[in-house]
């Protein structure tokens, strides 16, 4: 947890070096100003969405947990996870925490991976934009390209995790 | 949105919550809340990084500069142009479908369409900031490992069956 912190404030560093010689340092503090309001903005959404994480650590069973979402439920949890990932609509950093908590307790890491990959190639937020900007024909084909990753990935996750 | 989302986040800590006390009384309830603050504490740091990383790269990756590689490039390139273009441009799919439209207006080939609008959606950089902090590294690591050569791949396979863009949007669509 440590080194990935580490890490990311370093990424933050070196993309501030890299702003400040290529727009200058006037874009580069606009830059930085625009990240911290965007942390206030969604700093109460992370509030609700870490009290459900723990909520869920003392309310759901281990057990139970693996027993729907765990690695030895197999095909049934991707599929869970896959129709999850379509319907469950909201911002990333609501949704993962709670997909993060699961995780930790006990979900197997191929229905985790399908749930991602489903959210974010076929989530229903994003058809209002697709459809109304690119048209339905652009829709069909990129969904009849895609519509099978979330259940691979997910199933080559399960023979890694 | 924003507030919609915080609306509905609360709806279901709250239902939560009086779950938790009806089930093990005040002490489980604080237990999961004590639990959840503790976890919420320990990511902060990370997610601040995160979005300072996330500002910055909007300064460095404009709409306009996508526009600008993408121009009309065409065959490997453009399929490797448009999807290093999508995985590096930052924003949700009302900042990457309006320039996925604009794209279509500059006559750019379906593969590099495809690979920018895949790219956002597979193997952004700006999702791996999110994903680190909240999904934790095995499982943002394995995600990635297992999709991020999909935009090309499935890009190509577009601009094979469907070599150019131009006719897009559908007129019934727009």
């Amino acid at each position: 947890m440590l080194t990935i912190t580490i890490v990311m404030f370093a990424a933050a560093a070196l993309l501030a070096l890299a702003a400040n010689k290529k727009v200058g340092p006037e874009q580069t503090r606009q830059g930085m100003a625009e990240g911290l309001r965007l942390l206030r903005q969604m700093g109460p959404s992370l509030i609700p969405a870490f009290l459900i994480v723990g909520l869920l650590d003392v309310l759901i069973s281990t057990e139970l947990i693996s027993s729907w979402l765990g690695q030895e439920a197999g095909l049934r949890a991707i599929l869970i996870a896959i129709a999850a990932g379509v319907l469950v609509a909201g911002p990333p950093y609501a949704i993962f925490p709670i997909i993060g908590g699961l995780f930790r307790a006990g979900a197997g890491l191929g229905p985790c991976v399908a749930f991602v990959t489903a959210w974010s190639i076929a989530n229903l937020s994003l058809f209002p934009f697709e459809l109304s900007l690119m048209g339905p024909r652009f829709t069909a084909m990129r969904l009849s390209l895609t519509c099978l990753l979330p259940l691979l990935a997910g199933l080559a996750a399960s023979f890694l995790g | 949105m924003q507030r919609k989302t915080n609306v509905s986040l609360f709806f279901i800590t709250a239902v939560l919550l009086g779950f938790a006390l009806w089930k093990g009384g005040p002490s489980l309830a604080g237990q999961g809340l004590i639990s959840g603050l503790q976890q919420l504490l320990r990511v902060i740091p990370m997610v601040a990084a995160a979005f300072l990383a996330a500002g910055l790269m909007k300064r460095l990756i404009t709409p306009k500069l996508i526009n600008h590689w993408l121009g009309q490039k065409a065959g490997w390139r453009g399929l490797f142009i448009g999807w290093l273009a999508g995985s590096l441009i930052p924003g949700g799919p009302y900042v990457y479908y309006p320039i996925a439209l604009s794209l279509v207006h500059s006559s750019i080939g379906m593969g590099p369409l495809m690979a920018f609008v895949l790219g956002k959606q597979l193997s952004s950089l700006e999702r791996l900031l999110v994903e680190f902090p909240f999904l934790g590294p095995r499982l943002t690591m394995v995600r990635f490992a297992l999709t991020w050569f999909f935009p090309l791949l499935l890009a190509l396979l577009s601009s094979l069956i469907w070599p150019m863009a131009g006719e897009l949007p559908d007129k019934e669509a727009s």
